[in-house]
């Protein structure tokens, strides 16, 4: 055999032997031992039950320190329809100047309904407006929201517009910006950057959720443990009379919805004036839209609005 | 250089050049095979799990068959609803610590360490310590989160080696536990008839919530291995549990 058709046969035997004599050379070289470890995972988080529509009423209160939460005008209503089965979810943006019953009271401003008659009276409000059963409701404030915002960690919140507001004195630019909790209560609050005024605002306030159901999703994937933690931001920072295993289970069915297959939407209506105060009254649109939610879940392209930010303020 | 290998040198020199010249290809192959040692690629050692405790106690199995076996809990972090009351509320969390090692010491001992279960291939005994919504999913993931439904064809004794586990626990405004999160490490030697051992390891992230009947696992997330443990197969072997 020449030499040079021998260097294949020398190597192979080389590479074998020094890998053999690895293996089974002398003490200590066993912990070192190319051994076959097999691997198996398993996961299970429970979800709600995927034949029907959930519906969930966020509410932010205007109420200041030393207010009560629960009876002052909602600054920020959003409906949330949790559709399990399809693992997606709507974002129903309520323009509080939304003009409209209230049951017991004097037609209104859809935000009064908290003062009147706190949480109840605003989810009874909401749902003859819209004909959908709201399951859960939750209230925060101008100081909670921040507040779970910070514990959590902090939101990356995708920005539509250079904004700049003289009233908040926050000024954000365009695109995926990471923001502490007063920032996110900035950018939340901003009505005068746009043009679309409170109609866009609304529509910011779905891109916090959104910002925040990424955030979840993300840390909920490295470590379970975070469902503690937002668990406990949430609960030092809202009114709810949800139990916690109902909201571990809302939490758990939120993480499985990908922030791409939620829709953000804001109920479509046009400016007027009631009683010499500036209001909203949807259109009819808005309750087709409702409509489409509670038969499937989610928002028919003919039905979804044009987005009040798609215009942005020079 | 390794063209140069299969080259034949000119023998010019002495008996010393020419005893190199012979070498070389000794020398080569032999530099080879340390280079193949070294470049193998090797999967994670047997001993890849961090020191922990031993399980508590370490008593013989009892006249069942069943070897006690009780996790050691290695952290209690408490979770409030609001920040800076978490130390105040190391009491209900420890309570409740102690209550999810019972539950998941009762599951890894019903899911690894008890022969009545892994010798019929039936865990039933196991999912009691999972609430009833999450009873289906672990019976579908029977083969990861237990010593396996053909344990029985494969092992004649199953021991526990190490477990410890650290809880977190959510701690409501009546400072009641109200959910925790444990991660576990566990770790056993499996003995099969021809005395060679495999090390199962499970490290799981077990979601809890209590019941009227303690608390029950919710959600789980486990990574289970099984590393063939050669220094263990030479060791003496015990009596089949």
């Amino acid at each position: 055999m020449k030499r040079s058709s021998a260097l294949p046969l020398l190597l192979l035997v080389a590479w074998v032997a020094g890998t053999v004599l690895g293996a089974e050379g002398g003490p200590g070289a066993s912990a070192a031992t190319a051994v076959e470890v097999t691997r198996a995972h398993a996961e299970f988080t429970p979800v709600l039950p995927g034949d029907r529509t959930v519906f969930l009423l966020l509410v932010g209160s205007d109420a200041r320190p030393g207010a009560d939460m629960l009876h002052s005008l909602a600054d920020s209503i959003h409906l949330v329809a949790l559709d399990p089965g399809r693992a997606r979810a709507t974002i129903v943006g309520i323009p509080r100047d939304t003009w409209v019953e209230i049951p017991g009271h004097p037609m209104n401003k859809v935000n009064a309904a908290l003062v009147e008659g706190g949480p109840p009276l605003l989810v009874e409000t909401v749902e003859n407006l819209l004909h959908v059963r709201i399951a859960y409701v939750a209230v925060t404030s101008f100081w909670g929201l921040p507040a779970i915002v910070d514990q959590v960690g902090g939101l990356t919140i995708n920005v539509p517009c250079a904004t700049n507001d003289s009233y908040t004195r926050s000024s954000f630019d365009p695109g995926r910006q990471p923001m502490g909790g007063a920032h996110v209560l900035d950018f939340a609050r901003d009505r005068h950057s746009y043009a679309a005024s409170d109609l866009a605002r609304s529509e910011n306030g779905g891109r916090v959720l959104i910002g925040a159901l990424t955030e979840f999703r993300r840390q909920l994937s490295d470590d379970p443990g975070a469902l503690l933690i937002w668990l406990a931001a949430g609960l030092g920072n809202v009114e709810t009379d949800v139990p916690i295993p109902e909201l571990a289970l809302l939490a758990y069915t939120a993480a499985q919805i990908r922030p791409q297959n939620v829709q953000n939407v804001v109920l479509p209506g046009t400016p007027g004036i009631e009683f010499s105060r500036d209001v909203i009254h949807l259109s009819a649109d808005a309750l087709s839209l409702a409509r489409d939610l509670v038969r499937k879940g989610v928002v028919s392209p003919k039905h979804l609005p044009p987005s009040p930010t798609k215009d942005c303020r020079p | 250089m390794l063209s140069a290998i299969g080259t034949p040198l000119p023998e010019v020199g002495g008996p010393r050049r020419r005893l190199v010249t012979r070498l070389l290809p000794l020398l080569v192959i032999a530099g080879l095979g340390v280079l193949g040692y070294v470049l193998w690629p090797r999967q994670a050692t047997p001993r890849q799990l961090p020191p922990s405790p031993p399980p508590s106690p370490q008593s013989s199995p009892t006249s069942s068959g069943v070897e006690p076996f009780i996790f050691s809990v290695s952290s209690v972090t408490p979770i409030a609803e609001l920040p800076g009351e978490a130390t105040s509320l190391s009491d209900p969390a420890g309570t409740a610590a102690d209550l999810v090692s019972a539950t998941l010491s009762d599951f890894y001992e019903a899911a690894f360490l008890d022969p009545r279960n892994w010798r019929s291939a039936s865990y039933e005994p196991a999912w009691t310590a999972f609430a009833p919504q999450a009873v289906e999913a672990g019976r579908l993931s029977v083969d990861t989160l237990t010593a396996g439904s053909d344990a029985a064809g494969r092992f004649v004794d199953i021991r526990s080696v190490s477990g410890h586990l650290a809880v977190e626990v959510l701690i409501d405004a009546d400072n009641q536990a109200t959910l925790a999160v444990a991660t576990v490490h566990f770790t056993a030697e499996a003995r099969a008839s021809d005395g060679s051992v495999t090390r199962l390891g499970s490290v799981g992230r077990f979601t809890l919530a209590p019941s009227d009947s303690g608390w029950k696992i919710i959600s789980f997330r486990v990574d289970r291995t099984e590393t063939p443990d050669k220094t263990l197969g030479s060791s003496p072997s015990t009596a089949p549990g």
